[in-house]
């Protein structure tokens, strides 16, 4: 077997992907080969001691408040949605009924309209320079 | 788990919840909240992140419930969305910053001092995690997904959309690659 063959097979072994026929065949090449055993023996080191590594557990106040944590976090992207949701119909119903109102002159049509018409450009123009200013800031991977 | 059964099943819980029983979720939760955390911690090494890379990912999963297949393992299925979690916070990071691997990463690890430690097999494995993190990311994932969370060839091929030749061919080379550099640790 060449080695790259070899080694594959040994990795295969070590991790229970082999049939029982094919891990005896490898079971007995690595008692009769030499670089297969110190191949195979330098891979159970490096499973043993990665066996062995430890993690730090996390706290017991983190996992007690982990389930409130991701419900509470559920609750408000509902919430959000919601909200957005019912804002933005509001303010749809509340041009509509404004635009249709007899009992308001054009003149203030025009006037609220060009009022919002202006605060509505002036949110993009920053939004896009704020889009632009992120994508090129130097220092944005700067933690503060 | 208040007044839940422990034994109820993946498959029986996700039916609860789509069925409206939004608390059957708790459940999933609880099970799976650990291994979570500590597959989080493995991919991003900092456990603020893990933290909260983890909830996230069990949101994710609660939104796309419907879309999750029964007879499929959930597991599997959530530790995907998991990973997709991880790898794009990781991306948008790199983006950020090149992220260098410091003393702070170490700090994952339990270093509870015992006589073996103070023999330098804490040291040892200091060493090794460090080396872990130096593989490229698609190795190290196949990796940290083969070595501590124990998944077959299949499953990691499932989690990461990659091929089982794939699979192998990064396992192989990252243990390779550990080996190499971990020569006078593992005499």
């Amino acid at each position: 077997m060449i080695k790259k063959e070899l080694e594959d097979s040994i990795n295969l072994f070590l991790d229970g992907e082999l049939s029982e026929e094919e891990s005896s065949e490898i079971r007995r090449l690595i008692d009769i080969d030499k670089e297969a055993k110190a191949y195979f023996e330098k891979n159970r080191k490096l499973k043993e001691v990665i066996s062995d590594m430890a993690f730090k557990e996390p706290g017991n106040e983190v996992m007690d408040e982990y389930w409130n944590n991701i419900s509470s976090r559920l609750t408000r992207g509902f919430g959000w949605t919601f909200f957005i949701i019912g804002a933005l119909a509001n303010i749809v119903y509340a041009l509509y009924t404004f635009i249709i109102s007899k009992s308001v002159n054009p003149f203030e049509k025009i006037i609220v309209f060009m009022s919002l018409s202006g605060l509505l450009l002036l949110f993009i123009s920053v939004a896009l320079q704020r889009y632009k200013d992120a994508k090129t800031d130097k220092y944005k991977g700067i933690i503060r | 788990m208040n007044g839940k059964p422990e034994a109820l099943d993946d498959s029986k819980a996700i039916l609860e919840c789509l069925s409206g029983n939004t608390e059957a979720f708790e459940h999933i939760v609880e099970k799976y909240k650990k291994p979570a955390y500590f597959l989080a911690l493995r991919l991003t090494g900092n456990p603020e992140d893990a933290h909260d890379l983890s909830q996230e990912a069990f949101i994710k999963a609660y939104r796309a419930l419907k879309s999750f297949k029964i007879d499929l393992d959930f597991k599997v299925w959530f530790f995907q969305i998991l990973r997709n979690t991880c790898i794009s916070h990781l991306r948008s990071k790199s983006r950020r910053k090149t992220e260098q691997f410091d003393d702070a990463q170490h700090q994952v690890l339990d270093a509870a001092p015992n006589p073996e430690d103070e023999t330098g097999r804490g040291e040892k494995k200091k060493a090794i995690w460090k080396a872990i993190n130096n593989l490229t990311p698609v190795r190290k994932e196949a990796f940290v997904l083969r070595e501590f969370e124990g998944l077959s060839y299949n499953e990691i091929a499932r989690i990461t959309g990659a091929t089982i030749e794939q699979v192998k061919s990064r396992i192989h080379y990252a243990r390779n690659k550990l080996i190499e550099e971990m020569e006078k640790y593992l005499k």
